[in-house]
């Protein structure tokens, strides 16, 4: 039982450091506990570790997705472009047409450039189960593949995306894609003749690479790439 | 429930302090339904949410530079936010409105993209030092936490003496920190 507040006690100020941080003290003990904190950097690191340690108080409510047009206002209001990632869905949209009519989209030069894209003659849109696009591949012809993530789902740690592609019905990791920024990978030069054709996927694997070089983990996204031409993406 | 990762937060964070919006647009769209959740648990009305939840974005775009990820995790910074706009919501109301009789509640229509078992068993292992507190204990730390009542607030709330209300969050807390310093 403590009746008083005796911030002079290391326990007792320990423990006042985790009331003041779950807010039960009461005025005057907030006043007395601030002018302490104010002054001592080890209260401040009790208070940190406080509120790491509340924070599981936090943790176990389950997400919930606020109304979409809440982003559009609050984006208005602080003068900010918007729907720069929703353009990408305008990609999804299409990468889910790969095997449809040829179309030819001019869609293409404004959205690279505008996420630092780097150039390449083919592209595939990873996406994941959630509908957001999770990666943008871009590969030359000559094997060179440009990963810029977009918006990965978080995954637990020690895991990450890896990169496949089927040769000849066998899965070959081409590398782990990078959880934000860019990546590049080479692809192995026997395997360029079937880089067109070749179905790729990604599938959630350990960071250091899956065990023993085969994927084990859920698949993420599949599909082929898609060639552009000129600016624009022939489907 | 696993957060986001902390590196990429944390990169969101220094970009949206540097005026990157599109660094900003990433990082509500990691948190925000974290940080929601976390307000329809404090003032409990889907309008008065959202309305805190533009708040708190409006700061967070304002105050990103204060962050010092040597000081704090991303999402308890954040947090630590939130829940400040959200208690002063509360705190404003509470004069016409006194606390109903609800103390812990199920979300409604929590929508989660994050089927992996592996998060599931992360978090289940954090969420085990909950399961570590008595009833009480963990009553009275989330009335406090999530509805901002004092140690004098928690009596009359449960109708309880002050020195056992005391008590409880006292050992509630210890019990907590013990359990958090052995996943640690």
């Amino acid at each position: 039982m403590h009746d008083t507040f005796r911030l002079s006690d290391p326990d007792e100020r320990e423990i006042a450091a985790g009331e003041y941080v779950l807010g039960t003290l009461d005025r005057d003990q907030r006043a007395e506990f601030e002018a302490l904190l104010a002054v001592s950097s080890e209260l401040q690191q009790s208070v940190e570790a406080w509120r790491e340690h509340l924070q599981l108080l936090n943790q176990q409510l389950e997400p919930v997705t606020p109304p979409t047009r809440l982003w559009s206002d609050l984006a208005s209001r602080l003068g900010l472009k918007t729907g720069r990632l929703q353009r990408l869905g305008f990609w999804r949209a299409f990468s889910g047409l790969a095997t449809a009519a040829a179309l030819a989209l001019a869609v293409l030069a404004s959205t690279p450039k505008e996420s630092g894209m780097m150039p390449g003659e083919y592209v595939f849109v990873i996406n994941q189960p959630s509908g957001q696009t999770a990666w943008i591949l871009n590969a030359t012809l000559n094997g060179k593949m440009m990963v810029q993530a977009v918006s990965p789902d978080p995954m637990p740690a020690g895991k990450g995306g890896e990169l496949w592609m089927m040769e000849n019905g066998t899965p070959v990791s081409l590398g782990m894609l990078p959880s934000h920024g860019e990546a590049t990978m080479q692809l192995p030069a026997k395997m360029l003749n079937l880089m067109k054709t070749a179905d790729f996927a990604v599938s959630m694997e350990p960071s250091a690479g899956a065990p023993g070089g085969k994927p084990s983990g859920p698949v993420i996204d599949e599909g082929k790439l898609v060639q552009i031409r000129n600016g624009t993406v022939s489907l | 429930m696993a957060y986001p990762p902390h590196d990429v937060l944390i990169d969101n964070l220094h970009a949206s302090a540097r005026g990157d919006g599109f660094a900003f647009e990433k990082l509500y769209r990691a948190t925000s339904p974290h940080l929601y959740a976390q307000l329809l648990r404090i003032v409990r009305q889907d309008a008065a949410a959202q309305d805190c939840l533009q708040q708190v974005y409006l700061r967070v775009w304002q105050v990103a530079g204060q962050y010092d990820a040597s000081r704090a995790r991303p999402m308890t910074w954040l947090s630590t936010l939130t829940r400040n706009i959200g208690i002063d919501w509360l705190r404003r109301q509470r004069p016409q409105e006194p606390d109903g009789d609800a103390i812990i509640e199920s979300l409604p229509g929590a929508s989660d993209v994050e089927n992996e078992s592996d998060i599931h068993q992360q978090a289940e292992s954090l969420q085990q030092c909950l399961t570590e507190l008595t009833a009480q204990q963990r009553q009275v730390l989330e009335l406090a936490f999530f509805e901002g009542l004092t140690h004098h607030d928690l009596a009359s709330h449960l109708t309880t003496p002050l020195g056992t209300v005391k008590s409880w969050v006292r050992r509630g807390l210890e019990r907590l920190k013990e359990c958090m310093t052995r996943f640690a």
